[in-house]
């Protein structure tokens, strides 16, 4: 882009040439960003613009222009919520670990992965890998039921064979995060790993033989070859991580709570869900939009600080 | 000529493919209706219901909703939004509460006036119904439809029993039913450490009645969270008989005489059908069929001696009998609403048809079939059924039977109890004509809400009463411990949280709707 | 030192065979769920109510499968047909679309790059809910329409954000060569980035198969029709118990087999899961070794 010129002849020249002399210049460019614009404008604009919900009584009866606009009542709601402490502390505790214990773990995995020379034993390992996520939360958290049942599940005998209590983990507070941190990673590692996995393949084979040949060993290998080479991978898969900082996977959430973890597993998310999808009255959604909006203008405060510190500290800002 | 001749052929064949159809069309009217899936799975299996069509000469086109109740209201109101409303829904009474003044749905009181004479009547006859339907304008908004009122039955192993020499009869009290137990535990838990007499799914919470202290309402007094909780998970502690129950439950937890898991809340459907198949567990308080469900599915199979029975409710030491949580008259949560924008044409329909139901030769079709056919009127008049309840209900999925389960939603149509508990295998069918009696039942009501009262109640209720459960599983297993004091503060915490807020506003709507 | 012949010779040092098991173990470890819910489907219905059947079947049957598929209640033929076309369709218009979308905005000289980037961002970070979503699409007429499937989704963020960055990381050397030929914008989009792509569509393609394949509320909310439904849904209602009024099902008999309700959730849960998990190993081979001949712009 060139720097504006500070001659008083270019200066005259109005936004609006500017712009079609950039579209002149550029029209290809700016044909093949069309449809993504389109959607852009169409399909998220217009759902983010519908959270104004938020400020109504929302009716579907009424309708979004028809029903009774109420300000930041819902907001007053939610912050007035004697139950509201509690609940923001396990949202945000639940969501602190989705991004220090799981994000790593992937990273790692590819890391390690990559060292495995045979062809088919990587590919077969990487394809086992990605299994984990197509289980749905109900099948999983069955199993993990099995595994841990107090009377007859495989972790419980063990500890019965070295003398040890049976413990219910299913029903224990404290266990509540492990378990769910556990089938986080469980269910995304190979899911996640994927683009590490992709990166790496684009790494110059030559700097590993340059290597070798200054006697570097595996570790100095991964840590200033393969490490360096996804760094950018790293920095935008943490950003678009803390992006979705505050999405829990509810339904993995709503099958392993029980009254007596509910100190620990009941978050923002799995109220609002009693709330406007469960209760006898009303589908508040008003509400849940409300609680969204605070949910989200806090996620993104997160990516622009993020970002920000990406930027500074490795040029590599994502906008 | 030939090649005339066979277009003139293709030409008759084709418009005979469409004119049969529209011959086979209902004669008398047709409508849509947005329903739960499983709602109509089981409507199209059901031979009664065919019959009833014929009968009226009605056809109802059934549109499919979700299987989740809560994913049915969500979607009517996304109908709603987009335009897309079938003739008629089946949503809940605080939708067409709320969105029938707003023009959504269609006032039937004059319609019911012109076309349906036997709903009419049924109205006027039953004025806690009369109340629920009609808001305070006189407009009826949505028809709810009855429910049978049934309550949980104690099943127990009869041949447990036995063996351990336990004469159910003398199970009376509460505290008998306590020795019992130590009993049961004495005897079938000396070698197996799996075994816990009393033994159940999801929430162990349901036993408040036992202790006279269940939620309840009146227009005196709103005691615990009434609303959504009127018969399972029913409790009031702030009632002084509280303490007595978790403190009982207590000692059945520490003496093992109730499954720990169950307790904690991770004890679920399967572990439990498991549990009592395999000889783990003795007594349950469950859904009134249950007792008989494990008959059919594995019971006897598993261990020949198997054999379940139904234990009397339990009485107070000075023999009165203690009432239990029971299921509401009419269900509020299967309300027949008609599109607004529906000709009056199809509102007749609609009526007519529903009205069908409520007239006597409906009632006793949907109630017991067709005479001769699934049931015969024997010497004393009365009616029995000839069609086998086990056999009809185990016909595979998708083939027609005879069924007569007036607690699921088919047609928003009284019910006849009578029929209702005879329609069931002779085990229940018995229990119930014992134990399903006014005395032994506490009266459920439908209590209907303004749109703010809906919103801070389903605020409040959020939060306190899983508070609540969790609170209380906390002292029962023993986490937190149990003393007059804490109990207090437990009291006092549930208060701060709302509770006390959630009783009174209970019985503002209950006052505004029943005192008259 | 000069033993880095060792290097070109398959030996197993500690550190490769250590790797290597534990790899092994984590993937064996990770098929063993998928295994698990095929052994639910095949056990027997009775042992399998007593809660025998913890890691391996007991008793063998593939009735719980041939119930499904015989079943008039459902429709698994059309479920799977739709199911299928939604994903390869979806899955197209999404690569295209989003590849680029993605390239425009990692090109220097497209001035407007960071305005719609931070519009993308925001639009994906600010979680709008179902309603609201209802509501517009509702306005495009996507109710009980098929394109619901495969327009909106054409462009999920992240998947945009990974295809931007990865085009950015091609090095400016190849697109200025092209343009000192004379190629216009979108000759070098297809002779110079698309060849070099294979690795990041089959990527990003892949991510949005699972995506789509996976997607229950878009079609919960707005395929109504029978004709439209996915597989998914089809068999959501495999088994039809009624918590609220607790009419519970009763169990099957197939022949002299018993069937009950968790054979056939499982084996409705392995047929819709099957068929996407059978793709990635096809997938895979797009993952070629780079192209390039410098390394990535880190």
């Amino acid at each position: 882009m060139k720097a504006m010129s500070s001659h008083p002849a270019a200066n005259k020249r109005t936004l609006w040439e500017r712009i079609m002399r950039d579209i002149k210049r550029n029209r290809q460019l700016y044909l093949l960003i069309i449809p993504g614009f389109l959607l852009l404008v169409l399909f998220k604009i217009g759902p983010v613009g519908a959270m104004v919900i938020a400020f109504q009584n929302f009716r579907a009866s009424r309708g979004l222009w028809g029903s009774q606009w109420v300000g930041i009542t819902n907001f007053e709601r939610i912050i007035n919520d004697p139950y509201i402490l509690t609940l923001t502390k396990n949202t945000v505790i639940l969501a602190v670990l989705s991004v220090v214990v799981v994000f790593p773990i992937p990273i790692i995995f590819a890391l390690f992965l990559n060292e495995v020379k045979s062809k088919r034993l990587h590919g077969f390992i990487q394809s086992m890998s990605f299994l984990p996520y197509f289980i749905s939360a109900a099948v999983m958290v069955s199993i993990l039921s099995t595994l841990l049942s107090p009377s007859s599940g495989l972790v419980n005998n063990l500890i019965r064979a070295s003398g040890g209590k049976s413990i219910n983990f299913m029903s224990q507070p404290e266990w509540f995060r492990p378990l769910y941190v556990l089938l986080e990673i469980w269910q995304t590692f190979g899911y996640s790993a994927i683009i590490y996995i992709a990166a790496m393949t684009a790494i110059d084979p030559a700097l590993y033989e340059a290597a070798e040949m200054d006697g570097a060993n595996r570790w100095k290998k991964m840590w200033h070859i393969t490490l360096p080479s996804i760094a950018t991978s790293v920095i935008v898969m943490l950003i678009i991580s803390v992006g979705n900082i505050f999405t829990v996977n509810l339904d993995r959430i709503l099958i392993m709570y029980n009254p007596s973890t509910y100190s620990t597993a009941d978050v923002i998310q799995t109220y609002v869900y009693r709330i406007a999808f469960q209760s006898k009255g009303f589908p508040d959604y008003s509400y849940s939009a409300a609680v969204n909006v605070l949910k989200s203008v806090i996620a993104f405060i997160l990516v622009m600080g993020v970002n920000k510190i990406a930027d500074k500290a490795a040029d590599a800002r994502l906008f | 000529m030939k090649k005339l001749l066979s277009t003139l052929l293709a030409a008759t064949l084709l418009l005979s493919l469409v004119a049969v159809p529209a011959l086979a069309e209902a004669p008398n009217g047709t409508y849509t209706m947005f329903m739960r899936s499983t709602y109509i799975d089981w409507i199209k299996e059901l031979k009664w219901y065919d019959e009833a069509e014929t009968r009226t000469g009605i056809h109802v086109d059934y549109v499919y909703g979700p299987e989740e109740f809560a994913d049915c209201y969500a979607e009517v109101d996304q109908r709603i939004l987009s335009n897309t409303l079938t003739d008629a829904v089946m949503t809940k009474l605080t939708q067409t509460n709320v969105y029938g003044p707003d023009g959504v749905f269609a006032d039937l009181a004059p319609y019911i006036e012109k076309y349906a004479p036997n709903i009419k009547a049924y109205i006027e006859e039953n004025p806690a119904y009369k109340a629920l339907v009609t808001n305070d304008k006189g407009a009826i908004y949505g028809l709810c439809k009855e429910t049978p009122i049934f309550a949980d039955l104690i099943g127990y192993r009869v041949d447990h029993f036995e063996k351990a020499g336990i004469d159910p009869e003398k199970v009376i009290t509460v505290k008998d039913f306590t020795e019992a137990l130590r009993t049961l535990k004495a005897y079938w838990g000396k070698d197996n450490p799996n075994y816990y007499p009393l033994t159940g799914r999801d929430s162990a919470l349901r036993f408040a009645a036992w202790f006279s202290c269940p939620a309840t309402i009146s227009t005196e007094e709103s005691n615990g969270v009434y609303i959504g909780h009127y018969k399972d998970g029913s409790f009031d502690i702030l009632n002084d008989n509280a303490y007595t129950m978790i403190e009982t439950m207590k000692t059945w937890y520490d003496e093992d005489l109730i499954n720990p898991e169950w307790v904690a809340g991770t004890f679920s459907e399967g572990d439990w059908e498991a549990a009592m198949l395999n000889g783990n567990g003795s007594i349950f308080y469950d859904y009134y069929t249950r007792a008989q469900w494990f008959m059919v599915n594995g019971g006897p199979a598993n261990d020949p001696d198997f054999k379940m029975g139904v234990l009397n409710f339990l009485k107070n030491e000075d023999g009165s009998v203690i009432p239990v949580t029971s299921s509401m008259p009419y269900n509020d949560e299967v309300v027949t609403a008609i599109n607004a924008k529906a000709s009056e044409e199809t509102i007749k329909t609609i009526l007519t048809f529903l009205d069908y139901f409520y007239s006597e030769e409906g009632q006793i079709l949907a109630n017991y079939g067709v005479e001769n056919v699934s049931f015969k009127v024997d010497e004393q008049g009365e009616k029995v059924f000839i069609v086998d309840y086990n056999q009809e209900e185990a016909t595979p999925a998708g083939e027609k039977r005879w069924s007569f389960l007036s607690d699921r939603l088919t047609v928003c149509k009284p019910v006849d109890d009578e029929a209702f508990f005879k329609w069931n295998d002779a085990l229940i069918a018995e229990a119930a004509s014992r134990l399903f009696t006014e005395d032994n039942m506490i009266t459920a009501y439908a209590i209907k809400l303004t749109d703010e009262q809906s919103m801070e109640l389903s605020n409040l209720i959020a939060s306190v009463y899983d508070a609540e459960v969790a609170g209380m599983t906390a002292f029962i297993t023993g986490s937190s411990e149990l003393t007059n004091d804490s109990w207090k503060a437990f009291q006092e915490q549930m208060n701060n949280l709302g509770l006390r807020r959630i009783e009174e506003i209970q019985l503002e709507a209950f006052r505004a709707q029943y005192a008259e | 030192m000069l033993n880095y012949s060792h290097h070109k010779h398959h030996r197993l040092s500690l550190f490769d065979g250590v790797n290597e098991l534990f790899l092994l173990l984590v993937s064996l470890l990770c098929v063993y769920p998928f295994l698990y819910v095929f052994f639910v489907a095949c056990s027997d219905g009775a042992s399998l109510a007593l809660g025998q059947v913890t890691f391996l079947p007991k008793g063998f049957q593939l009735l719980s499968f041939q119930y499904i598929f015989d079943n008039p209640r459902f429709n698994v033929g059309t479920g799977l047909i739709n199911s299928f076309l939604y994903t390869l369709g979806g899955t197209a218009v999404a690569l295209f679309v989003t590849y680029i979308t993605a390239f425009v905005l990692s090109r220097k000289r497209f001035v407007h790059r960071h305005w719609i980037m931070r519009l993308f961002i925001i639009t994906w970070v600010f979680d709008a809910g179902i309603i609201p979503q209802y509501i517009i699409y509702n306005a495009f007429s996507f109710v009980d329409n098929p394109l619901v499937m495969i327009i909106p989704g054409a462009i999920n963020t992240q998947f945009l954000i990974i295809a931007r960055t990865f085009l950015l990381g091609i090095p400016d050397e190849l697109e200025e060569a092209a343009f000192i030929d004379g190629a216009s914008d979108l000759q070098i989009l297809f002779r110079v980035f698309l060849p070099l792509s294979t690795t990041i569509l089959a990527t990003v393609g892949t991510f949005y198969a699972v995506s789509i394949w996976n997607q229950y509320l878009i079609p919960q909310i707005y395929l109504k029709s029978d004709k439209y439904r996915t597989i998914q849904q089809v068999l959501k209602n495999v088994v039809v118990t009624d918590g609220a009024s607790d009419t519970t099902f009763v169990n099957v008999t197939v022949g002299d087999v018993t069937l009950n309700q968790h054979n056939l959730k499982a084996a409705a849960i392995f047929v819709t899961m099957l068929p996407i998990v059978l793709v990635y190993p096809f997938v895979q081979k797009y993952f070629k070794k780079g192209v390039l001949l410098g390394s990535v712009k880190g």
